[in-house]
């Protein structure tokens, strides 16, 4: 059954206060960055072997065609306090050490309210069986698999690779050619942002504030 | 210069005391509190609300009601209506039965037709209220295969409830017009909370009763329409999260009349469930608790009687 003893990223101390702590896994979408050229969703279904009609991670633009046309990746955000393991009526979703949030695919039973509860849709459900019956919900898994024996074939079975127990990153923030979709600590994750803020002055110097300014 | 070296050394005191306290009590790095890095939903808060619509309106108590009330409300209006009805059964439980007498000749009540009509309502609604129980107490029953068995049950036999449902409108409609004398009948709890049990005027059905058929059949209409938008997501995430939280809240309803209206059978009627089998009726009881709906019988016979 599900064994939880997976090895988390650890992080070295940047203050006084602690040694080591665990990394908090994040995603970072740059929106100015994002052109939609979708290798994040390709990657993604060929690393995990998703099933048909699941969509683990999928590009969404706003805007189309229009003045400040925006392109966003979409994954699992990984929350803090996240709102479907608040929900869930059978407690099958839950936050691992490094922040990485894990449904248990034997606990499940594909009631949908972790669907209603998510702001990014990353709930997915099979269907396809007879009379439209959903299967257990399917998720992002920041390529960290779920509750399983790692790198066993159940848990390629249930979840897809576990890229971060081989000490990788999730295959979507990998292959991402104009580095918007950007994965790791926290922390790092963190200074990449500060830098690219910094680099565009504010966002008064870059993007289409700059390329088009109001009433030209 | 002085003050600001005096402010120095204490930063350095400080930071002393607090690198002390950490090596003394050293803890492991997963017991850490983890939630304290920043939010990148609030970086790009605009993009994402326009790709997820206003997310945060109902999303926020729909989440506010499923982790922090639904379960709480289950629990505490079963346990009030099971506390309630046992101390009412050790008060009243026998006093009220020994006063109906018996022994007269039986009266037709429920035609066939009306009894299967009723059992398979009784059959789908008691399986209903059991795998939806046992799946709004899914963390204590802990999910997994054989919940989702219960799942399918539930779909299934919601189903099937249409069929009683529709028929059960159709032929008691007329019996459960909510009448003038229900209201005084509702007023006095139906005498059941007196020990000297009078029998308020009621037609073929009691207030009680009329409640629980509306609540059974327009309720379980609602409560159909609410789980087929559940089961099929064929709306907006919106409403799917009122569906959600209505299903509960008039499940819960419903599981209330439901415990009522076996008990009432159980223990303080025990003779009706003779009519729900048989559909014959003691006439001495039909006389004196249905005295209305009896009145309006031996009109028509008299009726038909003189033309």
């Amino acid at each position: 059954m599900a064994n939880q003893s997976v090895t988390v990223p650890i992080r070295e101390a940047s203050g006084p206060s602690s040694k080591y702590s665990p990394a908090r896994m994040r995603f970072y979408v740059d929106v100015k960055r994002c052109i939609e050229c979708g290798g994040c969703e390709v990657a993604c279904k060929n690393e995990n072997n998703v099933p048909e009609g699941i969509a683990r991670i999928r590009v969404v633009t706003v805007n189309e065609g229009k003045q400040g046309e925006t392109n966003v990746a979409i994954p699992c955000m990984q929350c803090s306090n996240a709102p479907c393991i608040a929900v869930c009526p059978v407690d099958a979703l839950f936050n691992r050490a490094d922040g990485i949030v894990h449904v248990n695919k034997d606990t499940c039973i594909g009631c949908g309210y972790c669907l209603y509860a998510c702001p990014f849709g990353a709930p997915q459900f099979p269907t396809g069986s007879p009379f439209g019956k959903r299967g257990v919900m399917d998720k992002c898994t920041y390529c960290a698999a779920g509750p399983e024996e790692p790198f066993s074939a159940r848990e390629k079975e249930l979840y897809g690779s576990n890229r971060i127990a081989e000490g990788k990153l999730p295959m979507c923030a990998s292959v991402c050619a104009t580095k918007a979709l950007v994965a790791g600590d926290g922390e790092e994750v963190a200074k990449v942002v500060r830098q690219r803020a910094a680099a565009r002055g504010g966002g008064t110097a870059w993007g289409w504030s700059a390329a088009y300014p109001a009433g030209k | 210069m002085k003050p600001a070296f005096l402010k120095r050394m204490f930063n350095v005191s400080l930071f002393l005391v607090g690198s002390l306290g950490h090596v003394s009590g050293e803890t492991p790095p997963s017991a850490r509190n983890i939630t304290d890095t920043p939010f990148y939903i609030d970086v790009q808060k605009d993009s994402y609300l326009g790709v997820v619509g206003n997310w945060k309106n109902l999303g926020q108590d729909f989440i506010n009601w499923q982790s922090n009330y639904n379960l709480s409300a289950y629990v505490l209006i079963l346990g009030l209506i099971i506390g309630v009805l046992s101390i009412h059964y050790l008060i009243f439980g026998r006093t009220q039965i020994k006063k109906i007498t018996h022994g007269g000749k039986l009266v037709p009540w429920f035609s066939l037709f009306n009894r299967v009509v009723h059992w398979l309502a009784a059959v789908s609604m008691s399986i209903l209220v059991l795998t939806g129980l046992h799946i709004t107490f899914g963390n204590v029953f802990g999910g997994g295969g054989f919940m989702r068995f219960t799942r399918d049950l539930h779909v299934i036999f919601g189903l099937f409830f249409i069929l009683p449902a529709v028929l059960m409108f159709i032929m008691w409609v007329k019996n459960a017009i909510i009448a003038g004398y229900d209201f005084k009948w509702l007023f006095r709890m139906g005498g059941y909370l007196e020990r000297d049990p009078i029998h308020l005027p009621q037609g073929k059905f009691n207030a009680g009763q009329k409640i629980w058929f509306w609540e059974g059949t327009v309720g379980g209409a609602v409560m159909f329409y609410t789980g087929y938008l559940m089961y099929s997501f064929e709306a907006t995430t919106d409403n799917l999260r009122i569906s959600a939280i209505v299903h509960n809240v008039l499940g819960v309803a419903i599981i209330v009349f439901f415990i009522l209206h076996i008990y009432m059978v159980i223990f303080i009627h025990k003779y009706s469930m003779r009519s729900m089998i048989s559909g014959k009726k003691d006439e001495i009881v039909a006389t004196e608790l249905h005295s209305e709906y009896m009145k309006k019988v031996k009109e028509q016979t008299e009726s038909v009687a003189e033309g």
